[in-house]
């Protein structure tokens, strides 16, 4: 692997995101692993599916890193009658100009909230995870570009399954990771009761930009040169090896969840500030790159419940496989 | 980049690991049928072919599934049918059958793809058809091919084990379509990990040194208490011969494979010319030299035992002490080879006839195996005494006797020794040679032999063949005498015999073995059948002594071969090989008691001699530090020190600056790091690492509630990330070393409770 002439700032990098950390980590209390994780998947550039309870402040994640970001954000409510072109948005004539103009639809954001994206028809989706592949809108002809930096998060309710179009496997494949917000503890929850300004708007939210967009993208330029010692491919090899032989599981990692360790790896060494990556970069962010990827042989109808055993089996995995040494 | 510190194997599929277990299974039943090769079966061409089967199989594992299933429906009725009638009329010589039938069994199983429970069938059957071989032939090769089984048999119950714990199943023919050796020994030597083979080494070699031990320290009495093996009938083999026949043989081709091998305390008392006398032949009778009928029948009655005490006559210096063991190979003779006369003889229980007149001592059969019998008090002899019956009857006879013919009655021994052929013609020309060389003097019995000796030499050569003889009716040894004039040591001895009994003389021919090689590697005399010898004893004063009328150009068969009557030193490989099977006889087939305290006497006596070598060389040492220290400081000395002292600091500092640099270039690529496995630093830095993370976990751990010291925190903190950058970061930007390594060892070595 030949170094980019110009050396990874890394130390510049990690302070950059420390203080986009505690810039997110003022608001969502308590949660400071997630946001560790919603930092990887941006460095990485890749798009994030949070999986988990109303209620738990998946949608302030999201609108907190991007008002940390001086980024555009959108948000799209998915719901079952939601049409492609309320997405991605529709060319109209216009009087004046005697043509047909377009007009750019809410996935025009650097950072998109889709929100319970599976409450919609696979029609729609399967625009939207188009424009998350490409980072392009063609219509009629015109190719649009969305981003740079360009982040999905979508949201999942993993309980209210009635009347719902689950994604499919191949589609869950194109989202870096999945988060579970999880609950908070008590004391971060007890500060967030005790907050006078516990009611607000997202809009209210009290938060500055601390990046600009120039420096989104710079990182996530460094974040695929990060080095990564032939022996740590060998350990992400085998970790994906041993998904692909583990019996429980009906299909194992396909080779874009390889390389979508490999580059969640790599940015989360870079969030650590590290030029290079260590093999525990690699197991921290195996759980979130995986668990989506993965489903069990006998089926269960709780997909909770699914979840959790394939973390467990995973967890075994990890210990199973030795670190390089 | 080669920026691997650790190698990686590959790992076996589990249809891979099907292959080798049944690969292996086939190597062991080749390896049953090559042990079934030594057992003389009889069937050769058949026990050929099969192996050639397996041998097939185990090239091109594709052929057993091109076998038509037909053949498999008919197989085992055929099988039966086959052993049935095999044992109806081979059911007496019962192990016969039993083998061949072994041998079919294994060539079925080797033929399909095997199931786990076929594959121990297998083991089974080649465990049984080796054991056999082994009781059967107790050779060396036996030995080897244990060696060879047991790992290879290890290995396959290995494979049965772990895959018994995976789904059963058995491969088809489909799955040996893409079977090709190369690639499958490739991916064998990538997916094997080599500490299991290192593991499963050691393992062999403990089971290999403890049943050796075992075998050592087992209680044992002594060599008659040996295992009677079992007995095959072997065909015979041409040999040596109890008795000498002249007139049908005109050339003769003899053969360098070893007759026997004999232990001696040490090579000074063996004598120059060493003659292993087997058999007395005493009776002469129309061109047969032959043991007669009343020295068999007067002898002691046979017994059966497995030790003998001689009660000779002339027993005086005789030490006790002087052991020898003879190894006599088998199918060469049921005489047994001795040098001389001796306190007692050691053998397996059998039936033997010792034959106290002439010193010579037979077995019931030829031993179709090796015989290992041990002599104590050997003392190598020229002459023999006679028994005093013997000696009064000699005595008192008077010339040489006429052989009596077919209606008269027969001589006894030791009349026999006197007795000349019968016919008047023969007798005249026998007299008259005696008269030649007397040259008309009345000469003493010695003087005669030597001269007869001298004679015969003078009037014939040594050659390993003469011209056939026109055969007419007379005694094949003496139309010898007339008509030609090279022989070998059988006419010398036929001949000289027959002179010496003309002139009154009695005399007896002795058949055995001549001379010997010396080999250095175990120290033992070896015998060869090419030393197979005969010479004559005449009887002078009360003792048979020896007399060796043939040439010294051919001391036994061979010609030109001057060294083989003496001892001759044999080195080399072949000589080694020799060695390797004496050891086996020696030390592990005949190991006894004996062997046993010789063996603990001598490690005593080596580790004693060890411990006082080393403690004298310490104390010479030591005296000669001392009276160097205390001598006379000058100058030169003093530089001469001081020079010394700096050359090795020098010769250090040289060596670490060399071991880095080949370090660092390693560390930069290229072909060094392909030398040194890699990039040492970075496999440096891992091995710290492995070290170093745990107790960073717990200097965290312990610094985190009571809010730390973050000062020192920080400190493991560093090193940690130093550590992690040498192993995990790129080579170009690495910081140094050194001292990221001398920091994290010191701080492990402080531990994180201090530091």
């Amino acid at each position: 692997m030949k170094q980019a002439s110009k050396p990874i700032p890394a130390p510049r990098i990690k302070e950059s995101l420390r203080k986009l950390k505690t810039n997110i980590a003022r608001v969502i209390r308590g949660k400071d692993e997630v946001i560790e994780q919603v930092l990887t998947g941006l460095v990485a550039g890749g798009h994030i599916l949070i999986e988990d309870l109303p209620g738990l402040g998946k949608t302030t994640l999201a609108y907190c890193l991007s008002r940390s970001l001086d980024c555009s954000f959108t948000r799209i409510q998915f719901t079952s009658d939601l049409l492609p072109s309320d997405v991605i948005g529709v060319s109209i004539y216009d009087e004046q100009m005697r043509e047909f103009v377009f007009k750019k639809g809410p996935i025009f954001a650097n950072i998109v909230l889709a929100d319970e994206i599976n409450r919609t028809t696979p029609k729609t989706q399967s625009a939207l995870l188009e424009v998350m592949d490409r980072g392009k809108v063609s219509v009629d002809g015109q190719t649009f570009n969305v981003g740079p930096p360009f982040i999905v998060f979508a949201t999942q309710n993993p309980v209210d399954y009635e009347g719902t179009f689950p994604l499919p496997e191949s589609q869950m494949d194109r989202f870096i990771m999945r988060l579970q917000m999880g609950y908070p503890d008590y004391e971060h929850e007890l500060e967030i009761l005790s907050n006078r300004q516990s009611r607000q708007a997202y809009d209210s939210l009290d938060i500055e930009p601390v990046l600009n967009r120039q420096e989104v993208a710079e990182i996530q330029h460094f974040a695929p040169q990060v080095f990564i010692e032939d022996s740590i491919l060998h350990y992400i090899l085998r970790l994906v090896t041993a998904t692909r032989t583990e019996s429980e599981f009906q299909n194992g990692i396909s080779t874009r969840g390889s390389l979508a360790l490999k580059a969640a790896a790599q940015a989360r060494a870079l969030v650590d500030g590290r030029a290079f990556v260590v093999p525990e970069d690699v197991s921290t962010v195996l759980r979130p790159v995986f668990t989506h990827r993965l489903s069990l042989r006998r089926q269960t109808s709780d997909p909770l419940e699914e979840r959790r055993a394939v973390e467990s089996i995973l967890t075994k995995l990890l210990d199973s496989v030795p670190l390089p040494e | 980049m080669p920026t691997l510190a650790v190698t990686l194997r590959d790992r076996l599929s589990t249809d891979e690991l099907h292959q080798l277990k049944w690969l292996l299974g086939q190597f062991l039943a080749l390896m049953a049928m090559w042990a079934l090769f030594g057992l003389e079966m009889g069937s050769e061409p058949v026990l050929l072919l099969f192996t050639l089967l397996v041998a097939a199989t185990l090239a091109f594992p594709r052929l057993p599934g091109r076998i038509p299933s037909l053949f498999w429906k008919a197989a085992t009725p055929t099988l039966i049918a086959i052993i049935v009638v095999d044992f109806a009329l081979h059911g007496v010589e019962f192990l016969k059958p039993m083998v061949r039938m072994i041998l079919l069994l294994t060539l079925l199983r080797s033929l399909q793809y095997r199931k786990a429970r076929e594959d121990l069938q297998l083991v089974l059957l080649c465990l049984f058809t080796l054991v056999v071989k082994g009781v059967l032939t107790v050779s060396l090769l036996f030995a080897f091919q244990m060696l060879l089984f047991t790992p290879a048999a290890m290995a396959l119950l290995f494979l049965i084990n772990l895959l018994e714990t995976s789904r059963e199943r058995m491969l088809i023919p489909e799955d040996w379509e893409r079977f090709r050796w190369g690639r499958f020994l490739d991916r064998l030597a990538k997916g094997l990990d080599f500490r299991l083979i290192g593991f499963a080494a050691m393992l062999f070699i403990g089971l290999v040194s403890v049943s050796s031990l075992i075998f050592v320290l087992m209680p044992r009495f002594s060599m008659d208490q040996a295992l009677p093996f079992l007995k095959m009938e072997g065909s015979g083999k041409v040999g040596f011969s109890d008795r000498i026949r002249f007139g049908d043989v005109n050339d003769l081709s003899f053969d360098d494979s070893r007759a026997m091998r004999v232990t001696v305390p040490n090579l000074n008392v063996v004598p120059v010319r060493p003659f292993w006398r087997m058999v007395v032949l005493d009776e002469y009778d129309n061109g047969v030299f032959e043991v007669s009928r009343s020295l068999m029948e007067n002898t002691i009655p046979f017994k059966e035992g497995s030790s003998y005490p001689e009660r000779h006559y002339d027993r005086s210096g005789n030490d006790p002490s002087n052991n020898w063991v003879y190894y006599l190979e088998g199918d060469i003779s049921r005489y047994l080879p001795l040098i001389g006369t001796y306190d007692t003889i050691r053998f397996q229980k059998t039936k033997f006839w010792p034959f106290a007149e002439t010193d010579v001592f037979m077995l019931e059969q030829v031993p179709s195996q090796l015989f290992g019998y041990q002599v104590s008090g050997m003392t190598p002899m020229d002459r023999f005494a006679a028994t005093p019956s013997d000696r009064a009857e000699l005595d008192s006879a008077e010339g040489p006797i006429p052989t009596p013919g077919f209606d008269e009655e027969r001589l006894d021994y030791p009349l026999t020794t006197l007795a000349i052929p019968s016919s008047p013609k023969e007798q005249e020309y026998l007299h008259g040679l005696v008269n030649e060389i007397r040259e008309g003097q009345q000469l003493p019995p010695a003087e005669f032999a030597q001269r007869a000796q001298t004679w015969l030499q003078q009037h014939y050569r040594y050659d390993t063949r003469h011209r056939p003889l026109m055969e007419d009716g007379s005694d094949p040894l003496l139309l010898w005498m007339r008509e030609s004039d090279r022989g070998w040591c059988e006419h010398f001895a036929g001949s000289f015999t027959l002179l010496c009994r003309t002139a009154g003389i009695p005399a007896r021919v002795v058949a055995g073995f001549a001379g010997a090689y010396w080999n250095d590697y175990e120290d033992y005399l070896i015998v060869n059948n090419s030393n197979a010898h005969a010479w004559v004893e005449i009887y002078l004063d009360g003792y048979w002594v020896r007399y060796d009328p043939t040439p010294p150009a051919g001391g036994g068969f061979l010609p030109g071969a001057a060294l083989a009557s003496s001892i001759g030193a044999i080195s080399g490989w072949s000589a080694w090989v020799d060695s390797l099977r004496m050891v086996w006889y020696r030390r592990v087939v005949n190991f006894d008691q004996s062997d046993q305290m010789e063996m603990a006497s001598g490690l005593k006596d080596y580790s004693l001699a060890a411990y006082e070598d080393l403690k004298r060389d310490i104390s010479a040492a030591w005296t000669r530090f001392k009276v160097w220290l205390l001598s006379g400081w000058n100058r030169e000395k003093t530089i001469e020190v001081l020079l010394w002292i700096a050359g090795v600091c020098f010769a250090i500092v040289a060596l670490r600056y060399l071991w880095r640099m080949l370090r660092e270039a390693a560390g930069r690529g290229g072909p060094w790091a392909g030398l040194m496995g890699g990039d040492p630093i970075r496999r440096q830095a891992g091995k710290l690492l492995i070290a170093f993370r745990p107790l960073w976990h717990q200097k965290r751990e312990m610094a985190q509630p009571q809010g730390g010291s973050p000062e020192s925190l920080s400190r493991w903190q560093e090193a940690l990330e130093g550590l992690q950058r040498i192993r995990f970061g790129p080579a170009e930007d690495r910081p140094d070393h050194r001292a990221v390594f001398k920091e994290a060892k010191r701080l492990m070595r402080a531990g994180p409770e201090k530091v």
